[in-house]
């Protein structure tokens, strides 16, 4: 990498990084997994500086996102003795129990239904360009969106339940 | 569930990270390091090139697994529709794409493939793991190839460990193309793949609906298809709009024959793999669900 390549790569880290801290952190639900993922990703990037046209963040967000993947897949007999979200009771209180089981909920989706609420939700990407940032086509966005969305009402009928009459 | 709902519980989780000082520096000298560690390691290579007559003549070869236990090479088509189905370009992405998750280079082979009008599905893979791919011919794969384990790999049979006459490793819906999607309800392949011992040669996978065709047999590996399509969701809420679902295809059954057309054995989804099983379900979240596949 030459100087003025580490140069603009600084200058968009410094740029970025917050916004992709946060994503990563999403992404893997601990703040020392999500540096180890931003920076393997940004490893990658710096690798490849000089070829990415255009939108560097983009590519960043991909490489993340299949990072994430892949160390899943390499601890997934551990991620199987991952703790149901309790249920949460009538009491107006567990209002805050409820939010709570749902941020458990959606830490304890697999990272590609995870990935694809992050992306839809939290960066309101449209759906081809989270399709072109996971490298699918828009119907698999559409369908794992889906299925991500049935796994969190199992996974926190409360939830479901008490917004049924007001918002569903 | 509104996806107001979901963005709070997304935004507060994200709330949670801290900021990180000298990020940029630190990635920068990581790869300064991996770069010099890679130019040893290419110099290391040239002498280790070198020396090879010498300690070939003076060693005796490694005793080669027996066959059954390996995937087996292909042909130079074959490794063409590896390429494409895991979306290789360049050389780089050979060992930054999905192949790096399945081993060596030249581990890779096509498994099994159902050659269709316009294009193919296919399995390709290693003993690592295997991708399934949607192609049109001259294509890539239509899909972001998304690499699997395989599910029950233990003991001395390598992959053909399992203790039954064949297993189910797959039961998935690949999109068609990567255009056809963008309204709904769109065109799908429901596929059903997995491994068959050698004295299954023939495989017929029955779905509901009364649907059923033989699968491509190749190698020790299986591989069926037939064409579905997305229907639209009519469910409640926002997050319904525009979504499609594939839920009611399913498989009912996969019957192996041996030579004399024998059956060998039927397999029969328990719950709802039937209806999809990757071994990524094998730990997708937690709760009772884990599929019977899952296992030997």
């Amino acid at each position: 990498m030459n100087r003025d390549s580490r140069e603009s790569f600084t200058r968009f880290v410094a740029a970025r990084s917050r916004g992709l801290m946060r994503t990563a952190y999403v992404l893997t639900g601990d703040q020392h997994s999500a540096e180890d993922l931003l920076q393997t990703a940004l490893t990658k990037t710096a690798a490849r500086w000089r070829h990415i046209d255009g939108n560097p963040e983009a590519y960043v967000r991909r490489a993340m996102y299949n990072e994430q993947v892949n160390r899943w897949r390499r601890r997934r007999r551990e991620a199987s003795m991952a703790v149901l979200p309790e249920r949460a009771g009538d009491d107006p209180a567990d209002a805050v129990d409820l939010r709570l089981a749902l941020e458990q909920a959606l830490l304890a989706l697999p990272p590609r239904k995870r990935a694809v609420l992050v992306l839809r939700y939290f960066e309101d990407l449209p759906e081809a360009e989270v399709a072109a940032i996971m490298g699918c086509s828009v119907g698999t966005v559409r369908s794992q969106t889906h299925r991500a969305i049935a796994r969190l009402r199992e996974l926190v009928p409360d939830l479901a339940l008490r917004l049924e009459s007001a918002e569903i | 569930m509104t996806d107001e709902t979901l963005r709070d519980a997304l935004e507060r989780i994200a709330d949670r990270a801290q900021p990180t000082d000298d990020l940029a520096e630190r990635v920068l000298r990581r790869v300064a390091r991996r770069r010099r560690a890679q130019m040893a390691a290419g110099a290391a290579g040239v002498v280790a090139a070198i020396a090879v007559p010498t300690v070939a003549v003076q060693t005796r070869p490694a005793e080669a697994p027996p066959a059954a236990t390996r995937v087996q090479q292909g042909s130079a088509e074959e490794r063409e529709v590896a390429a494409a189905c895991l979306r290789e370009e360049t050389p780089e992405d050979r060992t930054e794409g999905a192949r790096s998750g399945l081993g060596e280079p030249d581990d890779v082979r096509l498994l099994a493939r159902v050659r269709l009008k316009r294009g193919y599905v296919a399995a390709v893979g290693s003993e690592r793991g295997f991708v399934l791919c949607s192609a049109v011919a001259g294509g890539q794969n239509v899909e972001e190839p998304n690499v699997h384990q395989w599910p029950s790999t233990t003991g001395k049979g390598g992959l053909w460990s399992f203790n039954t006459a064949l297993r189910v490793d797959a039961i998935v819906h690949l999109a068609e193309a990567a255009d056809a999607a963008t309204t709904s309800p769109f065109g799908m392949h429901f596929v059903t793949m997995g491994r068959v011992k050698p004295q299954i040669k023939r495989v017929k996978v029955t779905w509901n609906k009364r649907r059923s065709a033989d699968a491509a047999v190749q190698r020790g590996f299986f591989l069926a298809q037939y064409a579905s399509g997305s229907d639209p969701v009519d469910g409640p809420g926002p997050l319904s709009e525009d979504a499609s679902s594939t839920d009611d295809d399913a498989v009912v059954a996969v019957t192996g024959y041996d030579d004399d057309g024998r059956v060998q054995q039927t397999w029969r989804p328990s719950g709802d793999e039937g209806g999809r099983f990757t071994p990524d379900d094998c730990a997708d979240g937690p709760g009772p669900r884990h599929p019977a596949l899952c296992e030997g």
